[in-house]
Formats: C-alpha cells, sequence, structure tokens
C-alpha cells in the first residue's frame, strides 16, 4: 500500500486522464486533435513525477494550447492544471464538494459559537474539474464541453 | 458590513497586465507594424516575441501573488500595532512608561515571524484551515521570491485563490474588530 503521498498523486494523475479523456471527445466534434505527453512534475511533497500534459493541435499540427499539470498540493484545491494558449491562459483546479470550507468560530463567555461558514468557491456541488470565474467571490464552473471550448478560445486564436 | 478590500487594487491591476499582453499577442499576429512601433519588439521575430509574452504573463502571475501577500502582511503587523495601543490607555502604569513600552512593542513586531502572528488568531476566533491556507501562501510566495530551480515547489496557488483566501482573513479580522 503507498503512501498518504502516493495515493493522492496517483488521484491526481487518474483525474487529468480522466479530463484529457473529455477534453479528446469535446474537441473531435471541432476537429482538433490532441497529443498526450509525460512531463515531469516537482512538489515539496511527493518529489518528481510524471503526470501526462495534452497538447491540442490544428489538423495542420499546429499547437493551439496545452493542458499543462501543475501539481496535486494546490492552495484550496485538489489539484490544477493550467490550459496554456498564446494569448492567455486559464487554470483549473480539481474540487470536492462542498469545496474548501472556511467556518468562523467566535468565543464567547460560554464558549465557542459558529458565527459563520462559508466556502472558498460557490457551485461545487460534484467533484470535478472547475474554472473559477475570474472576479471576485468568483463561482466554480464544473468544465463541460460548451465551456472548455469557450476557454479555448479565450486562451488561443483559435475560432476567432 | 462593508467591506473595502485592499487587495483588490492588485488583483484589477494583474487583470489589466493580463489584457494588455492578450492585445500585445494579437498586435503581433497581424502584424501590425504601427502599433509596435517604439517597442523593443521591432527586429525581433514573431515567435521570440510571442514565447517572451507568454513568459511575462507567468511571472506577472507570480509577481502578483508577492504583491498580495506583502499587502496582507502589512495589513496584519498594522494591525497587532493598533491593537498594541491599548497600552497606553492603561492608567494603572505612569504614562511614560506605557509610551516607551508601547514604541518597543510596536517596533518588535516588524519583526516577529509571521506565521506566530497568525497563530494569535487561532485560538476560537478564526478557522484555523484558513489560517493554514495562508501559511501556505507565504511558502509559495518565499518560494517564487528565491526562485530555486533545483528546489521543489511548494503548494501553489492561483492569484485569484490567494486573493480569495487573504481578503476573507482580513474581512474575518476587521469584523472581529467591529
Amino acid at each position: 500500500m503507498g503512501t498518504k503521498a502516493d495515493i493522492r498523486k496517483q488521484k491526481y494523475i487518474a483525474w487529468l486522464k480522466e479530463l484529457h479523456d473529455e477534453v479528446k471527445k469535446w474537441i473531435k466534434k471541432e476537429k482538433l486533435v490532441a497529443q498526450e505527453k509525460d512531463v515531469e512534475i516537482n512538489e515539496e511533497i511527493p518529489g518528481r513525477y510524471q503526470a501526462p500534459s495534452l497538447s491540442i493541435q490544428d489538423k495542420s499540427g499546429k499547437e493551439i494550447a496545452e493542458l499543462r499539470p501543475v501539481g496535486a498540493w494546490i492552495i484550496g484545491a485538489e489539484g490544477r492544471v493550467d490550459v496554456i494558449g498564446r494569448l492567455d491562459q486559464i487554470h483549473l483546479v480539481y474540487l470536492e464538494p462542498p469545496g474548501p470550507g472556511i467556518s468562523v468560530v467566535v468565543s464567547d463567555d460560554g464558549g465557542k459559537i459558529e458565527r459563520n461558514s462559508r466556502i472558498l468557491f460557490q457551485g461545487v456541488e460534484n467533484p470535478g474539474w472547475y474554472w473559477i470565474e475570474d472576479k471576485p467571490r468568483g463561482k466554480a464552473h464544473l468544465i463541460n464541453g460548451e465551456l472548455f471550448m469557450d476557454l479555448l478560445s479565450e486562451v488561443s486564436d483559435y475560432g476567432i | 458590513m462593508e467591506f473595502d478590500d485592499p487587495l483588490l487594487p492588485i488583483l484589477e491591476t494583474y487583470r489589466v497586465t493580463k489584457d494588455c499582453l492578450k492585445v500585445t499577442q494579437k498586435t503581433i499576429a497581424i502584424e501590425n507594424e504601427y502599433l509596435l512601433m517604439d517597442t523593443h519588439f521591432i527586429g525581433t521575430s514573431k515567435e521570440d516575441v510571442s514565447n517572451k509574452i507568454i513568459k511575462s504573463r507567468s511571472e506577472a502571475e507570480d509577481s502578483v501573488v508577492v504583491l498580495l501577500w506583502a499587502v496582507f502582511e502589512r495589513f496584519i503587523i498594522s494591525y497587532v500595532q493598533e491593537k498594541g495601543m491599548l497600552i497606553l490607555q492603561n492608567k494603572k502604569q505612569p504614562s511614560s512608561f506605557s509610551k516607551k513600552f508601547y514604541g518597543t512593542l510596536r517596533d518588535a513586531v516588524e519583526r516577529w515571524k509571521i506565521d506566530g502572528i497568525l497563530d494569535m488568531f487561532k485560538n476560537g476566533w478564526i478557522d484555523p484551515q484558513l489560517i493554514g491556507h495562508a501559511k501556505n501562501i507565504k511558502k509559495y510566495r518565499d518560494w517564487i521570491v528565491h526562485r530555486n530551480p533545483a528546489k521543489a515547489s511548494t503548494p501553489k496557488a492561483t492569484p485569484e485563490t490567494a486573493h480569495e483566501i487573504l481578503s476573507k482573513l482580513i474581512w474575518e479580522i476587521q469584523t472581529l474588530s467591529s
């Protein structure tokens, strides 16, 4: 049996592969292709390991964007992959409901009372890869085909 | 309670920077020489410029986490210094002593370890998990600043997550004081 770090790392790699499988299906409709390769990640807790990245290319083989794994030890999330295009880059994070929680506990004379319970990101109902809206109190959106294609055109000049 | 987020201007500046880089990439793509005039891009290949812009974007992302932390740290230090001013209201001791004591405390706080200061908020006031996230942002900030490529990365934070965590912490601390 692996260590906690090994288990977390393996889960992260499995989630990346699941995302890649979905992305391959979504981009196929747009006549785009994907190529997978392993890249090295170096994180403090597990050390160096290989994780899959995905290059999205047009018919001529020109890269439109890359899904580059960032790591499994991410503040406020269970893992992260960046979608990097020529024009921009966005972050996808793996979140599990109800999202990273924050509860505020206040002491009064009679002991501790829970004053508030807030979560970091609204909208996390199922485990999965989420895109966080780039604005204060940003909502988390579970990634799907339509959203992914929108984000892809935002980071690259594809479809412009 | 209305929250005047001191970190928001940093995030807004970062967004503007990102958008400017995006516009520049588009300008390079369409090779608009008029817009590129008087820039360092003239005489450089499209690919080179494009790669430099991508690198700048990544650097901007790291810089914003460093800046967010700097403003957050100043807020925390100022908060503790302000709380220390209660010493001046103590009528049981000579005011000259109180003033000296406060002055010493105010200067000493500048050198206190931020982790230790954050721990003071743990005792039943603010969720330790939120404090833990903030400490991890500090570690990540240190990793960015020291930038040793051979050293493994500490847990990373996106600018948006770093802002979300640090501004929530500021909000909670301000709420405690009100």
